[in-house]
């Protein structure tokens, strides 16, 4: 149930590995995490996804507040998402303005 | 400090509950808890309101949830599916939520009684039915489970929110 959200940034990528729950009350937790790593330039936000258990729109949020908050000119990666949480990605559409990529 | 979250793990545990009785696959199950998650969320986030309902029950083709609260009346299936399609740069937050209760369950039923809200959730049971076979289509056992007061034994006991959280609501517009 619980979330964690544990970054680090190298070489303007930022990498954010996500644990557990993603929903109403976590969401504010990733915000701050995507506000923290945004303070300086980057390149890229990658998104280590294969222990997010759940997604929650609120959770989803997050995600597009990244988005925006980042802007076009940094790409947003998401890795391993498991089939439910990609599947409501791609349902809302927001698959088109990121990368989704199969755990390397 | 962050609002408590009681809502979604009342969610979890009851989905779970009727998930497991039902024998429902996983991507069902996930999609029915998701639905009642942002339905009963939505009341308490937008609905301002201090209490909401939550029970299940499940039938020989049919799992639901149904969640009640007294915020103003709010139809559900009146929401506007162009908030969802709009490029994210552009648009407010909001309306994500309905939009994936609506895509998640099979149907989604809506009624103001008693000045409560009521929506219920429901995803079809896989009944497998290979080549037609009509006596393979009911699994053994599922009679029993098929009474209609399901609902009444599933009900969470501790359904009401404690009253601290009364009237927030979120920000999220």
């Amino acid at each position: 149930m619980a979330f964690e959200a544990k970054s680090h940034v190298w070489d303007g990528t930022a990498t954010v590995r996500l644990r557990g729950e993603l929903a109403a009350k976590s969401a504010g937790q990733l915000n701050r995490v995507i506000a923290e790593v945004s303070a300086q330039p980057l390149k890229r936000l990658v998104l280590l996804m294969d222990e997010l258990t759940y997604l929650s729109s609120a959770g989803l949020r997050s995600l597009v507040f990244a988005h925006q908050r980042l802007g076009r000119g940094v790409e947003i990666v998401l890795v391993g998402a498991q089939p439910e949480v990609a599947e409501t990605i791609r349902l809302t559409g927001f698959d088109r303005s990121v990368v989704m990529q199969e755990p390397v | 400090m962050t609002p408590a979250d009681p809502v979604g793990p009342r969610v979890a545990a009851l989905v779970r509950d009727l998930a497991a009785r039902a024998g429902l696959d996983r991507a069902r199950a996930y999609r029915l808890r998701l639905a009642s998650d942002e339905i009963a969320t939505n009341a308490v986030t937008h609905g301002g309101v201090d209490t909401v309902s939550l029970c299940g029950g499940l039938d020989d083709t049919r799992v639901w949830v149904v969640v009640e609260d007294n915020a103003p009346p709010f139809d559900p299936r009146t929401y506007d599916p162009e908030v969802v399609l709009t490029d994210p740069h552009e648009r407010e937050p909001g309306g994500l939520g309905l939009f994936l209760a609506h895509s998640g369950v099979d149907e989604l039923h809506y009624e103001r009684t008693a000045n409560r809200n009521r929506t219920t959730l429901v995803i079809h049971r896989e009944l497998s039915v290979p080549g037609g076979n009509p006596e393979s289509s009911v699994p053994d056992g599922t009679a029993e489970l098929s009474v209609p007061d399901a609902s009444a034994e599933l009900s969470v006991p501790g359904g009401t929110m404690e009253p601290g959280a009364g009237g927030r609501r979120g920000t999220g517009g």
